[in-house]
């Protein structure tokens, strides 16, 4: 996670531990692709050590009333990377881009899954290059679906 | 006579932020004996605030590790979530069995995305 006091303010390049590190209200923290993945996870196994870390700082998080922050390329990203798990695992063939137009269907279904998860904080107003505040619940953004979702 | 027990999610784990896998593996580790000895149990969201996907994962979806479909539907019951929420759920139900039917697949896959991680 990155932290930055206010949007469009520098953001210093301080390493904080994120087991100890004190969350402020209003803050505001950027959520890396990594963290997303674990907490809003493809298939995968329940006791992973990651998940357990990122899920306790996400908590702490949302208590203090912090504010999550995402980025577009951060939600690409995510999309691209639970794309690839759902790939490798079912699919023995290497993911190139010699192989799309042949894969492209399965591509399909498994894109498809994965926007269920993801695709609503685009329909809430992310345009290019510009950083999305979460509001709280925050979980609403991430599991309500509409009819935007099935059109793509 | 099997008697259905409810649990309580908010009261469980002291919060109504349903977020972090370990108040996940309380429910869980609640579930799971009660279960084991064929009683029904329905679990509770009333006055939740927040569910995450992981948290679910967690508490129920890892039921489908230790129990067949079939069972978990008779014995489970899930109530208090939101029509969002119960979306969210069927979501990680669908994965959960993605995952236990090809367990060894997802955790190659997740082990390169870990790898990648680290470079």
């Amino acid at each position: 996670m990155q932290h930055g006091r206010k949007r469009g303010t520098k953001m210093n390049n301080k390493a904080y531990d994120l087991a100890s590190y004190s969350f402020a209200s209003g803050e505001q923290i950027l959520v890396d692709t990594n963290i997303w993945l674990y907490l809003f996870p493809a298939p995968g196994n329940p006791q992973q050590s990651f998940a357990r870390q990122y899920s306790t700082a996400f908590s702490r998080l949302v208590s203090a009333q912090a504010q999550p922050v995402l980025d577009p390329m951060v939600l690409s990203e995510y999309l691209n990377r639970y794309c690839r798990i759902e790939w490798a695992a079912n699919f023995k063939e290497p993911l190139h881009e010699s192989s799309m137009s042949r894969i492209a269907g399965k591509i399909m279904m498994i894109a498809r899954s994965a926007t269920k998860v993801v695709v609503i904080l685009r329909c809430r107003g992310a345009r290019h290059s510009e950083r999305v505040i979460l509001p709280q619940p925050f979980g609403h953004w991430f599991c309500r679906r509409t009819a935007a979702l099935s059109s793509l | 006579m099997n008697n259905r027990i409810t649990i309580r999610v908010v009261d469980l784990i002291g919060s109504p932020l349903c977020i972090s896998a370990e108040d996940g593996q309380k429910v869980f580790d609640k579930v799971l004996p009660l279960l084991k000895d064929g009683k029904p149990v329905t679990i509770s969201f009333d006055h939740v605030g927040m569910v995450i996907s992981l948290f679910l994962n967690v508490a129920i979806g890892q039921l489908y590790g230790s129990f067949s479909e079939d069972e978990v539907k008779a014995l489970v019951r899930v109530e208090g979530l939101s029509g969002d929420d119960m979306e969210l759920l069927k979501r990680v139900v669908d994965n959960a069995k993605k995952y236990y039917s090809n367990p060894k697949g997802y955790d190659a896959a997740w082990q390169e995305e870990g790898d990648e991680d680290e470079q």
